[in-house]
């Protein structure tokens, strides 16, 4: 820890007013990140031609073991784990395992994945109609889900195939050397030792592959669909077919259908992103400074109240808010803060629309949705800021002290860089978090009020892209499932953009053995 | 001239009168939803702020069911379609199940990440934090296909549900393994090298040394791992649909609000099912605030 005070950034700015060095040093903080998103554009060339490398060397490694590799070996190359089982009977369980994956695949691909597999490119021509109750026909959706599923497998066998090829490549020259063959006691020592990582992570690997990377695949190839309603006809699965239709979702996405509605929506879901963070980090930060004055007591008494809010789930609290804040034309059935002011402060009459449900007020709507999150979320930063100004060393401000820094002076030159040098990463973290915060949005306004556009469509003013997304696709009467999946892939694509710049400058990745 | 000593005491004074103002903002909300919990009445418009009398009726009727005129009258048919108690037994076994699974994962990935070394490491790291960083939801709708098709997912069998919500929530726990990599980095590698020295195994290291020393971190992620699904929403809300025994709390709870129909007879009733299921997560949190002070600041000055 102690090595990390001398390295925060000044940035070389000592005789100046402090407001100055507050905006130098946003902007160096800017600067910092302009500069990594460049250094990664820069690596992906070279990115790119290692990976052509890469595969030239697997097909290199495939065609050199085939050659020098004697009969086992080469028959091998069909049957998996021959070199093994056939060499001696200490490798037979090895050798054993080896043919299960490979019978398991084909197995899996006779019997299942190859009658998805060869429909991909048409997804199905019969739709499904119930003969007896039973399905008969092409389920497109199914199609598609279980063709992406077989492709994986398939990579994933290719992969053991290498895989294979080495391990009998290398039995056979175990036995030309004239060493001895493993025990199965020793390949399972080896599973628990030398490649535990093997067996640490494939559970772990194969989840994500599942839950994670799979979905995300086949919800990007949704896009290039028509799966949902295109110019008023339904499709879906599996009652009708669904068909392969390029870019056109994205035409529609961009152009015809919500052209208009989906830079508006671009546009509030950065706003609300930047206030929503940045709120948050100013009010949570002096929060915490406040409480962790030394003159101020009860501190754990203050701390906890804050902490009640965020204690409670947020379902709970959003939800409750939206009634605290309701409104219906009649006062009397309005929630109680409009109550609040018309008995406790004496405002006659008062009945005013907060989440501008009925009159369509969008701004106020706006700055209600930025308001209460700055209550539900501001305890989080609080308590985060709360633990780094804890581990802020006492010397650095007794230093400051005798060199005659006023609080204002000491809060620019230590407490601040010292604050943005731990949390600034987390921060864009934060910011991507806020550009998908789908609960904050869905709870207190469900999106609305609605806005209506020229062409006539109406999208609620408060939506973010992920409650857009969410009102297209599952909470529709006719779900637009490729208008779904365009704008996700949008999100995703504005989520990255930040995502890099974050993951380029954690430092844990970089830094981590200097503390082992 | 204003001496140093007075110059603090109004510094002081200002930020108590700051603070107090900013709990009773904080608070008051929270305070007016555990005071309606308790009120006769069932709408959450009503002619004065605070309840003007008080029952216990609406707990009662979270698990028995009942009618929403005063005084309550219990109706197990409307408990049939509104099963509280069914519903929390369904959230306790979600988030339990994928509290399990989930630190498991946590802690083999982070473990094999902190300790080994091989050639895929630095690859999957970056390809987790990446991961990590994009919304679940994106993948949850077609996640929630794929599941229908093979029956855990909008299943009329509240087994084949529950396990595929425990799933979808636990699997792909292992892209956050941030925080407790970043705990076992500090834990000494001398201790490994003395152990491999006596001839343990890494697994065995893994097990009986690495993680009897982590047991804050363990706590935490435990904590952290069981809170999510416990809190979660729209998981739940995309994977049961409409099967009102497969519901969990949160979604069981957004049906009392969001239901046009019924909201204004159910908010009260929302008010004490917010309370309840808030009481073990709210002692959760205050035992956990230290670790989650420790757990942010730890895993981010690390960084």
């Amino acid at each position: 820890m102690a090595n990390e005070t001398n390295t925060i950034p000044t940035w070389k700015l000592y005789n100046r007013p402090w407001y100055l060095k507050l905006l130098l040093a946003i902007w160096g903080y800017i600067k910092n990140v302009g500069l990594m998103l460049w250094s990664v554009i820069k690596a992906i060339p070279f990115k790119l031609w290692g990976l052509i490398k890469a595969i030239g060397r697997l097909f290199y490694g495939l065609g050199y073991r085939f050659i020098k590799g004697d009969w086992r070996t080469k028959i091998s190359y069909v049957i998996f784990g021959f070199g093994c089982f056939s060499r001696s009977p200490k490798q037979f369980l090895k050798g054993l395992l080896w043919l299960a994956v490979e019978v398991a695949f084909v197995l899996y691909m006779v019997f299942f994945g190859w009658q998805y597999l060869w429909k991909m490119g048409s997804l199905g021509d019969v739709p499904v109609e119930y003969i007896k109750g039973e399905p008969v026909g092409d389920d497109s959706l199914q199609i598609l889900i279980y063709s992406v599923f077989s492709i994986l497998l398939i990579i994933f066998f290719a992969y053991m195939y290498v895989k294979n090829t080495k391990v009998a490549y290398d039995t056979q020259k175990h036995v030309e050397e004239g060493k001895p063959l493993s025990t199965p006691k020793q390949q399972l020592n080896y599973a628990l030792n030398d490649g535990y990582h093997v067996t640490v992570l494939v559970l772990p690997i194969l989840g994500v592959l599942l839950i994670t990377i799979m979905p995300l695949i086949i919800n990007i190839l949704v896009a290039f669909t028509n799966y949902g309603r295109v110019d008023g006809v339904t499709h879906y699965a599996p009652g009708n077919l669904i068909d392969w239709t390029g870019f056109q979702a994205f035409e529609k996405v961009f152009g015809s259908q919500y052209g208009e509605a989906i830079w508006n929506v671009l546009a509030w879901t950065l706003i609300w992103a930047v206030f929503a963070t940045f709120t948050n980090f100013f009010f949570g930060m002096f929060l915490a400074m406040m409480i962790n004055k030394k003159s101020i007591k009860m501190k754990v008494f203050w701390r906890t109240c804050f902490v009640l809010v965020i204690a409670i789930p947020d379902f709970v609290t959003l939800l409750m808010m939206s009634k605290f804040f309701s409104y219906s034309d009649n006062p009397s059935l309005s929630g109680p803060f409009n109550l609040i002011i018309r008995e406790w402060f004496g405002v006659d009459k008062f009945n005013y629309d907060w989440f501008g449900t009925t009159v369509g007020n969008e701004i106020t709507a706006k700055v209600m949705v930025i308001v209460v999150n700055l209550w539900r979320g501001m305890p989080f930063t609080m308590l985060a800021t709360y633990g780094i100004l804890m581990n802020i060393p006492e010397d650095l401000y007794e230093s400051s002290r005798i060199d005659g820094a006023g609080p204002v002076r000491r809060f620019v030159s230590i407490t601040f860089p010292y604050i943005m040098f731990v949390m600034g990463p987390q921060l864009i973290t934060t910011f991507t978090g806020n550009i998908n915060n789908f609960n904050v949005i869905f709870f207190l306004t469900g999106g609305g009020p609605n806005h209506l556009y020229q062409s006539g469509k109406t999208v609620g003013a408060t939506n973010l892209l992920i409650t857009w997304l969410y009102s297209l696709t599952i909470s529709k009467q006719d779900p637009e499932y490729n208008y779904g999946s365009v704008i996700g892939i949008f999100t995703f694509l504005i989520s990255a953009f930040f995502a890099l710049i974050v993951f380029n400058s954690s430092k844990s990745v970089k830094q981590e053995d200097t503390f082992q | 001239m204003i001496g140093i000593k007075s110059k603090r005491i109004i510094s002081d004074t200002i930020i108590y009168v700051v603070l107090t103002l900013m709990v009773v903002i904080w608070l008051f909300p929270l305070l007016w939803m555990v005071l309606r919990a308790f009120d006769v009445h069932s709408n959450s418009s009503s002619l004065t702020v605070f309840p003007e009398e008080y029952t216990f009726n609406n707990f009662l009727a979270l698990f028995v069911g009942g009618h929403d005129f005063w005084p309550t009258k219990f109706d197990p048919l409307d408990y049939k379609t509104n099963p509280y108690g069914t519903w929390m037994i369904n959230t306790a076994i979600i988030a339990a199940g994928a509290c399990i699974i989930s630190t498991l994962m946590v802690l083999m990935v982070s473990y094999a990440l902190s300790r080994l070394r091989f050639s895929m490491r630095k690859k999957l790291m970056n390809i987790a934090l990446i991961l990590g960083l994009f919304p679940g939801f994106l993948s949850m709708i077609i996640l929630y296909y794929f599941f229908k098709n093979i029956g855990l997912a909008a299943s009329t069998s509240r087994v084949m549900n529950l396990i595929g919500l425990i799933l979808s929530y636990s699997l792909a726990a292992g892209t956050g393994y941030y925080i407790v990599k970043g705990f076992f980095d500090t834990v000494p590698s001398a201790i490994d090298e003395a152990a491999r020295i006596d001839g343990a195994t890494k697994n065995r290291i893994f097990w009986q040394m690495i993680i009897p020393l982590s047991k804050p971190i363990i706590i935490y992620t435990v904590l952290t791992t069981f809170i999510g699904p416990w809190c979660d929403f729209m998981m739940a809300k995309v994977f049961v649909g409409n099967n009102i025994d497969s519901m969990t709390i949160a979604v069981g709870l957004q049906k009392w609000i969001a239901d046009r129909e019924i909201s204004e007879d159910y908010f009260t009733r929302f008010c004490a099912g917010g309370v309840v299921i808030s009481i073990p997560i709210v002692t959760l949190y205050l035992i956990m605030q230290k670790f989650y002070v420790a757990g942010i600041t730890g895993g981010a000055a690390k960084g």
